[in-house]
């Protein structure tokens, strides 16, 4: 296991794998943070339901878009150019789940609940990583998550209140999200996870942040009133 | 040190203002109610630009 804390002016001296899979896990970290806006500000910005909704979509997307700066900074920094998943169409994103578009208020809803749920634990992966400059940058990122985690849990619940069939909307996104958000964590024995924690890029199995992520979140939608999907189904990564 | 990507500082420097920007005109539209329209266009109109992702005009 390597233990060292990295610097940039150390960076040159490391191994190819190294450079290889920092440059990799920063290119698909940027692709996510600029893959939420893609997502939903064209449909969402003009349809929230209040204007103070759609205030804070447009908050949300300037947050992500500071994230993708940071990461591509500190990619940039190590000479990867992250530029082009700026205009990359969606269904070319590297994670499944952004590679669609949002278009109702509950999915919008659903997906900070469960998704930037899982945007944390991607980032937390990242603590105490050997990379420091990655480090550095982490606390404010996770900050932020945790505000749009927040609205996205008190949007979802504003809709199960509202009524049956505000409820039965909240359970049909749950339903899509949920699966994808397992998917997001990748394949159970991954050769690739296991490297990232050779080198201390990641901290954990790719099964057990799926599992630290079920633990946490099955709770929440029981206490909501919601069914817990099928963690099986539709599922394209096992 | 390793060599940095072409533009780094340059695309950074720009979306650093556009986040500005966009924080600026949902503070304004939170702030007062009157101009939340117009705050809310103003966003869209950003977003509009960075959606768009042309980024090679954005770094002329």
């Amino acid at each position: 296991m390597f233990t060292d804390k990295i610097e940039l002016k150390d960076f040159d001296k490391m191994d190819p794998e190294y450079k290889e899979l920092l440059g990799r896990v920063l290119t698909i970290q940027a692709d996510c943070e600029i893959g939420g806006p893609h997502l939903y500000v064209e449909r969402m910005l003009p349809a929230a339901p209040t204007k103070l909704d759609q205030l804070i979509v447009a908050r949300t997307a300037a947050e992500e878009i500071d994230h993708y700066r940071k990461i591509a900074h500190v990619a940039g920094d190590i000479g990867v150019d992250v530029s082009f998943v700026l205009s990359q169409p969606n269904e070319k994103r590297y994670v499944d789940a952004f590679r669609g578009v949002i278009t109702t208020w509950e999915d919008a809803a659903v997906f900070g609940l469960l998704i930037d749920r899982v945007g944390r634990y991607q980032l937390e992966e990242f603590y105490d990583c050997s990379y420091l400059p990655l480090q550095r940058i982490l606390p404010d990122i996770v900050n932020e998550e945790l505000g749009h985690i927040e609205y996205g849990h008190n949007k979802t619940l504003e809709l199960i209140v509202s009524g049956d069939e505000g409820k039965e909307k909240a359970q049909k996104a749950v339903d899509f999200w949920y699966v994808r958000a397992l998917d997001m964590f990748g394949r159970t024995g991954s050769n690739r996870a296991e490297r990232y924690r050779y080198w201390g890029l990641k901290r954990r199995a790719n099964e057990q942040a799926r599992q630290e992520y079920i633990d946490e979140v099955n709770p929440i939608l029981k206490q909501m009133g919601l069914k817990i999907p099928d963690p099986l189904k539709g599922r394209n990564y096992l | 040190m390793p060599e940095a990507a072409a533009n780094t500082e340059k695309l950074d420097q720009h979306l650093q203002e556009v986040v500005q920007a966009l924080h600026g005109a949902v503070k304004r539209g939170i702030t007062d109610p009157n101009v939340a329209d117009q705050a809310i266009h103003d966003c869209k109109e950003i977003l509009d630009v960075i959606m768009e992702g042309k980024v090679s005009e954005w770094i002329e």
